[in-house]
């Protein structure tokens, strides 16, 4: 996803943060090495932000609005998909922008 | 300013690292398929559970006890075999779709090749039959490492080694076990807790430094 956004030149539109629940720096650093992952990657060892979110399920994608016609405003969340992608990286990425009204 | 109205960004949350990527990436690219937990609605959760209820049998510094058992194709697998080749990293779990145990594995899957350029290799052992250990693999992608069943007669191996819980699941726990067969570390942990890769990986650093420091 990280990869269709930059080439689709999205990348100041839509950004990506993930979190590793239950995940050390370790296996952050050990999944970022090994799947060469460009955008930030968290370690949420504690899982604060899992509960934070309400997240109980894998993955979980959020998405979520910083700003409203340039505005910035409280971040919120415009939609949330729990479990595995269904379909392609590709199909996933065109509902996320249309959820995201790009 | 923005044309677009709203500036967005997308979060992905997952309970283990591993899914960072997602599900989907995992169909194209099987690595990425190999390193993500088994999805939540396939999980039985036992709830919280008697951390530790067994006595271990062996000791570090002891020959490991040999076994013989059945891998996720029914092949045999011996114990025996690895020696003089590799350290063996001896995982028990307690039971196939279960939560902690659906995302440990995996993790190793992510540190394959941590974990083998030590010279080491995992062993996966669950007191769960063959297919059902063969479903359970297959719903992580696979694993790079044998698992193998220690399901009849119920627990042996389990027992052998003083891991065997009173309700026949087995404790998280693993053996560390070096060319000569003998063991060098044994971490029994709180079974409702999940192992960190970092822990295996600094206990197997130890181990070849006081293996090169003898030479």
């Amino acid at each position: 996803m990280h990869a269709l956004s930059l080439q689709q030149q999205l990348g100041d539109k839509i950004k990506l943060l993930g979190i590793g629940a239950n995940n050390t720096p370790f296996e952050v650093n050990l999944y970022r090495n090994k799947f060469g992952q460009r955008f930030p990657l968290v370690p949420d060892a504690d899982m604060s932000a899992a509960k934070a979110l309400g997240v109980t399920s894998t993955p979980t994608y959020l998405l979520v609005a910083l700003t409203k016609d340039g505005n910035a405003q409280a971040p919120l969340v415009v939609h949330v998909w729990e479990g595995r992608m269904p379909g392609s990286a590709d199909e996933f990425w065109e509902s996320v922008k249309s959820k995201a009204k790009l | 300013m923005n044309m677009h109205g709203a500036k967005l960004m997308a979060i992905a949350l997952t309970l283990m690292l591993l899914a960072l990527s997602g599900g989907a990436a995992a169909q194209n690219t099987p690595l990425s398929a190999r390193t993500s937990p088994v999805p939540a609605e396939k999980i039985y959760d036992p709830g919280q559970l008697k951390a530790r209820d067994s006595m271990l049998k062996v000791h570090v510094g002891e020959k490991a006890p040999d076994f013989r058992l059945k891998d996720t194709n029914g092949h045999w697998v011996r114990l025996a075999d690895f020696k003089e080749l590799t350290y063996v990293v001896l995982s028990f779990v307690p039971a196939a779709w279960t939560p902690v145990c659906s995302a440990q594995w995996p993790a190793y899957n992510l540190a394959q090749e941590e974990i083998q350029n030590r010279n080491a290799t995992v062993i996966g052992i669950t007191v769960d039959n063959v297919p059902t250990l063969s479903a359970w693999t297959k719903e992580m992608g696979g694993c790079w490492f044998p698992v193998l069943s220690d399901f009849y007669p119920h627990g042996q191996v389990a027992a052998k080694f003083g891991v065997l819980r009173t309700d026949g699941t087995t404790e998280r726990a693993i053996f560390v076990i070096d060319r000569q067969g003998v063991i060098r570390a044994i971490d029994v942990y709180d079974i409702n807790t999940m192992p960190r890769v970092e822990e295996l990986i600094q206990v197997l650093d130890k181990i070849i430094a006081e293996d090169a420091a003898r030479k």
